[in-house]
């Protein structure tokens, strides 16, 4: 399977009954606004970050991240595991600037 | 930039003992950590673990978090706490944030045991302050004292939802109920049956629906699903609770060493997102290690033995260890970890359905769906033997890596044998004192000392006891079968609380013979009706 | 709500009781112990609510990894409760969005910045935009 594969024929985009329940908590990004987005042309989870901040919030995406992937599979007819990854990336853990502003200094 | 031989990051099982086996064999060796206190989730275990004595078995897990905070500084282990990790780079160079600086370190060779997260579900209010992860439930009653609510749903049938379930009842909460969509029960039927006994009742194939409130958790609606996950109209359940916990899985917190570049494979086997690595936990990337359930979620036991592989592994890259010292060590500790990985719930069974223990006894479907084996089903298997006198009950029906209850018999009554995982079995020829050193050392809670003969109409039972208050010799009350139903009257004629014991009391009641091998629980209290 | 007296683990080590604000109200707590903990004892487990939908949150995790729990702690908004110690005297407040203050129209909630030094008043305003997120932006 050709990953992100824009010729994909998924449909449109069908209302579920739990389309308005929350998935990112951080961000409050219901999964009617997810499955949209997909539609809307969002095939890959870096896109549907981008474009919605899902996973974004303070937490970067320790909660959602997976979730958020089993729903875009889903809505693209497609395996999790098929889905492309989304970039793992510094900062891991939510750090304020400052510390950035102080980056190498001291370390004994 | 600092540089270290080895930089291990997570201070939890695997780190910890990555890091005492590298710096003993004479690394120079530094630990991260993000956390106030290290040791990771053991601190928050409170039961006693399984596998047999090279696991530190029938240990509980906090104490054996200490064990392992001593032999670090004994090793001459740094560890860092209050540490976040944010980067590995090329290299093996990290950036740690301490306190409000960022700072770079090198290390020559890196172990990554970040350990994992808790998998969430969704459900109409989530979100609502009440519903909370099971690792939370611990955190606070475990490690800060405070109930994390009074009258509590449990989602997750696995290990980790039974565990806290019965550590719950332990912090003096109620459990409403244990739901897990899965049609069987997922964790250890020994952990099942200790809080069936208690009265839990277990809800199958059922979902959670809604939790209720505006301001918090009130209540929770439950719901029957069928095979393709639909749910059952008709089938509500309401519960009035002020929390809800959550103990649905665990994944790898891999993004590390997704950063770093290694090579990453998924697959359900190991809950997720994990490195590509060789039996040593090597990756992709060269001097880049992982260790514990970052690298595929099991328990802490292997967790331990995992990071000592991974410790023995950098110190071999780095010429610590001859290449002749390297095979004997780490043959020694891939023999105990390959024997944690044996039985019915070894990795590759995940998700199986086995309908037979490898003595060929029957699996019981009735415990996988309710938590509890009924009294026909118990003389199935080799730990359940009509004997005159004092004997143990052994009510253990499933292969798993334990065998403590071998050791703590003097006289050589129960037999393992030298597969860990095989059913413990009676032997009805050598004479049981009634000691009790079993019925405490399994970590399982379920062997029983049981005496037919103790008075021409009365036996008496010994069960294992971990609540407070704790009965007295001579307080009436009533005895609980397995499901935790109320059974007929019971007499506290014996309680034994002994060091050896290690918290665990022993409290010996008085039933009437008929009752004999249905009596598990007691509570206080007079019988109605 | 705390455990006196557990089967297990014993009697809790002994801490010293410490008074601290929860939204101007005076709270007992023990010192070093979880803030999150502290109001757990005392009944409290609304944290905070959310900025687009208003809904409220508490503990999730309570390891500091969902930052469900975040409140405005001295003057400091986004802080991790359930990670950060009890120290005598912390003020403690309701977290809406990033602030302190209500996005309610009608509600009234006092704003407490009169004793914050320049660098935390600076925090208010701008919080913690991760630079995740500023990595993402700059793509």
């Amino acid at each position: 399977m050709k990953k992100n594969d824009r010729s994909r024929e998924i449909g449109r985009f069908q209302p579920l009954p739990d389309d308005e329940r929350l998935i990112c908590r951080c961000e409050e990004i219901s999964k009617g606004e997810i499955r949209k987005a997909v539609h809307d042309g969002m095939f890959t989870l870096t896109e549907i970050r981008r474009y919605l901040r899902t996973g974004m919030g303070l937490c970067q995406g320790q909660t959602c991240a997976k979730l958020v992937r089993d729903i875009v599979a889903k809505e693209l007819g497609i395996s999790a595991g098929e889905l492309e990854r989304a970039a793992a990336r510094a900062p891991m853990r939510p750090i304020e600037m400052r510390a950035f502003a102080n980056e190498g200094n001291g370390g004994e | 930039m600092i540089r270290y031989d080895l930089i291990v990051i997570g201070a939890g099982p695997a780190g910890l003992s990555a890091a005492i086996e590298a710096a003993r064999s004479g690394l120079q060796v530094i630990v991260f950590d993000e956390n106030a206190k290290p040791g990771g989730q053991l601190f928050k275990q409170i039961h006693k673990f399984f596998g047999s004595k090279e696991h530190k078995a029938k240990i509980r897990g906090f104490q054996i978090g200490s064990e392992l905070l001593e032999e670090a500084a004994q090793a001459g282990v740094e560890v860092v706490l209050n540490a976040s990790v944010i980067g590995l780079y090329l290299d093996k160079e990290i950036t740690v944030r301490i306190e409000d600086r960022l700072l770079h370190y090198k290390g020559d060779t890196v172990i990554v045991a970040t350990g994992a997260s808790e998998t969430m579900v969704t459900f109409d209010g989530w979100t609502l302050p009440g519903v909370i992860g099971a690792g939370a439930a611990q955190t606070m009653m475990n490690l800060h004292f405070v109930q994390p609510g009074k009258r509590i749903l449990m989602l997750g049938s696995g290990n980790v939802g039974l565990v806290v379930s019965f550590q719950l009842l332990q912090a003096g909460c109620e459990v409403a109920a244990i739901v897990d969509a899965a049609p069987r029960i997922g964790g250890y039927g020994v952990h099942a049956a200790k809080v069936a006994r208690c009265g839990v009742p277990f809800f199958l194939s059922h979902t959670i629906l809604q939790a209720e409130g505006d301001d918090g958790v009130t209540g929770v609606t439950i719901g029957e699903v069928d095979g393709n996950w639909n749910t059952i109209a008709g089938t509500e359940k309401h519960f009035d609770v002020d929390a809800i916990c959550l103990a649905v899985g665990l994944s790898p917190m891999s993004q590390l060493l997704q950063m770093a570049g290694c090579e990453m494979e998924d697959h359900p086997k190991f809950g997720g997102l994990v490195p590509t690595c060789d039996a040593y936990g090597t990756t992709s990337v060269p001097g880049l290690f992982a260790a514990g359930d970052v690298s595929g979620i099991e328990e802490a036991s292997s967790a331990m033995i995992q990071g000592r592989i991974a410790g023995a592994a950098a110190a071999l890259r780095l010429g610590y260890f001859s290449e002749n010292e390297f095979v004997l060590r780490a043959e020694e500790l891939e023999r105990a970890l390959s024997s944690l990985r044996q039985g019915m719930f070894a990795p590759e069974n995940k998700g199986k359905k086995l309908s037979a223990t490898e003595e060929g006894c029957p699996v019981s479907e009735h415990l996988l769906r309710t938590g509890f084996l009924t009294e026909d089903e118990i003389f199935c298997y080799p730990g359940v033997k009509k004997i005159k006198g004092i004997h143990p009950v052994i009510e253990c029906s499933q292969n798993i890596p334990c065998n403590p209850c071998q050791d703590a018999c003097a006289r050589k009554c129960i037999k393992v044998g030298e597969r860990i995982t095989s059913l413990p079995v009676v032997d009805e020829e050598v004479s049981c004192s009634g000691c009790g050193m079993c019925v405490a050392a399994c970590s399982g809670q379920c062997i029983f000392l049981v005496d037919e003969e103790f008075e021409e109409d009365y036996a008496t039972v010994v069960i294992p006891y971990e609540f407070l208050p704790l009965p007295r010799a001579g307080e009436k009350g009533i005895a609980l079968d397995r499901s935790g139903k109320e059974l007929c009257d019971a007499e506290v004629v014996g309680v034994k609380s002994l060091t050896a014991f290690d918290k665990t009391s022993l409290l010996t009641i008085k039933v009437s013979k008929e009752m004999s091998m249905r009596a598990r629980f007691y509570k206080k209290g007079v019988r109605v009706g | 709500m705390r455990i006196s007296e557990h089967p297990i683990l014993g009697i809790p080590e002994q801490k010293k009781e410490v008074e601290f604000t929860y939204d101007g109200k005076i709270i007992k707590g023990l010192e070093g112990e979880p803030v999150a903990a502290a109001l757990k004892a005392a009944g409290i487990i609304i944290h905070r609510y959310t900025s687009r939908h208003h809904s409220p949150r508490g503990i999730f995790c309570a390891i500091g990894r969902c930052t469900d729990c975040v409140m405005v702690v001295d003057g400091m908004p986004n802080v991790r409760t359930c990670v950060t110690p009890l120290a005598a005297g912390m003020d403690v407040r309701t977290q809406y969005g990033v602030s302190v203050k209500s996005m309610d129209a009608g509600a009234q909630y006092e704003v407490s910045v009169k004793n914050l030094d320049d660098r935390a008043q600076h925090e208010v305003s701008g919080n913690m935009e991760t630079t995740n997120e500023i990595a993402e932006k700059g793509r």
